[in-house]
């Protein structure tokens, strides 16, 4: 290759990178990480208003606790919010799963009183689940939230070039910080439109964004109607 | 065991404040009107009505515990009501539920439970409501 078609070419890649780094295409980099991507969320304001409209709201993370996103989601919304990280330390949780390649173990059962939560994030979840426990988990979730009650998740659709956990930090109420964090193994799922809306059905999905970094956010809710509460 | 401004077993720490050494145990119930550190294992109940409560880096407890801001460096297990402030720091663990209007878990503390930052009034299970600070201004790490 001469040398100035690999400048060029090297120019090329570097731009794309720039380009991933700075969140072109709808991203952007409020906060100025200069590492950890940041990209615009269009479920999470919305999230944020559907919460809210309910006074006093409590509130459900099935993520690794994340100081700021605690803070804000306490200052913003004055709710009560538990903290249910289901895996644990995630790269323990996924050295486990390689071992037996069956996510049973996991712990999917959710503590929580019935009709009791009115909102739930799912992040970085359901890749890390099989078929069986994601379906188990959100039988849980049908139970423990209130009619009307709000979920948030993303699923990711495409195979992540490297091993690795998702840790979403709220930069503020429109934008995600994405601290990836490698893991043993590769996530065992990737969600289609098709497989997100199987999962879902005993919710309504209300919205499905497909975001330019090839993640879908999808917001969920439990309809008044679904009174009975199916044992996982 | 209901210790009033001087704690039993315990020693002046720097600047006055109170602490709990390392090899204290205590199994029961700490009152006090001053600030604390406990650096030593504590079992029961912890009430520090005014002031601010220290798990240090050493620090064990197992308590249920009252106060005005709660530092966590060490281990707590049991619940938390402040009615300033809560702070997890790094490499800090507690599993429990907390009742503060302001709470900051730092990057690489454990945490494990519910957080209530519900406004006063608002919340219908909360003891605290009458104690939270009024305050609307929440800062956190």
């Amino acid at each position: 290759m001469p040398d100035d078609e690999r400048r060029s070419s090297l120019r090329g890649w570097l731009s794309r990178v720039g380009a991933s780094l700075t969140g072109a295409g709808g991203d952007v980099d409020p906060g100025g990480s200069g590492g950890d991507a940041v990209h615009l969320s269009k479920a999470l304001p919305r999230f944020f208003s559907a919460m809210e409209a309910r006074p006093a709201p409590v509130l459900l993370d099935l993520g690794p606790v994340i100081g700021g996103n605690v803070s804000l989601l306490g200052d913003s919304l004055g709710c009560k919010v538990y903290i249910d990280n289901i895996f644990g330390d995630p790269q323990r949780a996924s050295r486990d799963r390689r071992e037996s390649e069956d996510c049973s173990g996991i712990g999917v059962e959710l503590r929580h009183p019935d009709d009791s939560i009115d909102g739930v994030l799912c992040w970085d979840v359901f890749e890390h689940l099989s078929q069986a426990a994601a379906s188990k988990l959100v039988l849980n979730l049908v139970r423990i939230m209130k009619p009307g009650g709000m979920g948030m998740a993303i699923f990711s659709t495409e195979r992540a070039p490297h091993p690795q956990f998702v840790k979403y930090s709220m930069v503020d109420r429109q934008h995600l910080r994405h601290r990836v964090t490698r893991a043993a193994v590769p996530p065992p799922r990737v969600w289609t439109s098709r497989d997100v809306q199987l999962l879902l059905t005993s919710f309504a999905v209300d919205e499905s964004f497909l975001l330019t970094h090839q993640q879908r956010e999808t917001l969920f809710h439990k309809s008044a109607a679904a009174g009975h509460h199916p044992r996982a | 065991m209901a210790p009033e401004s001087t704690f039993n077993g315990g020693k002046q720490a720097d600047r006055g404040q109170a602490l709990i050494g390392r090899s204290v145990v205590i199994n029961g119930e700490l009152n006090g009107s001053e600030d604390l550190t406990i650096e030593g294992q504590v079992d029961g109940k912890v009430e520090l009505k005014d002031h601010t409560l220290t798990v240090g880096n050493e620090g064990r407890v197992k308590a249920h515990v009252f106060a005005k801001s709660v530092v966590i460096l060490g281990e707590l297990v049991g619940n938390i009501t402040a009615s300033e402030r809560v702070e997890i720091c790094e490499n800090g663990s507690v599993d429990g539920d907390i009742v503060a209007p302001r709470v900051a878990i730092a990057e690489g503390a454990h945490f494990r439970g519910s957080v209530d930052m519900q406004k006063r009034g608002q919340s219908a299970s909360s003891g605290l409501a009458g104690t939270l600070a009024a305050s609307s201004s929440r800062a956190t790490a």
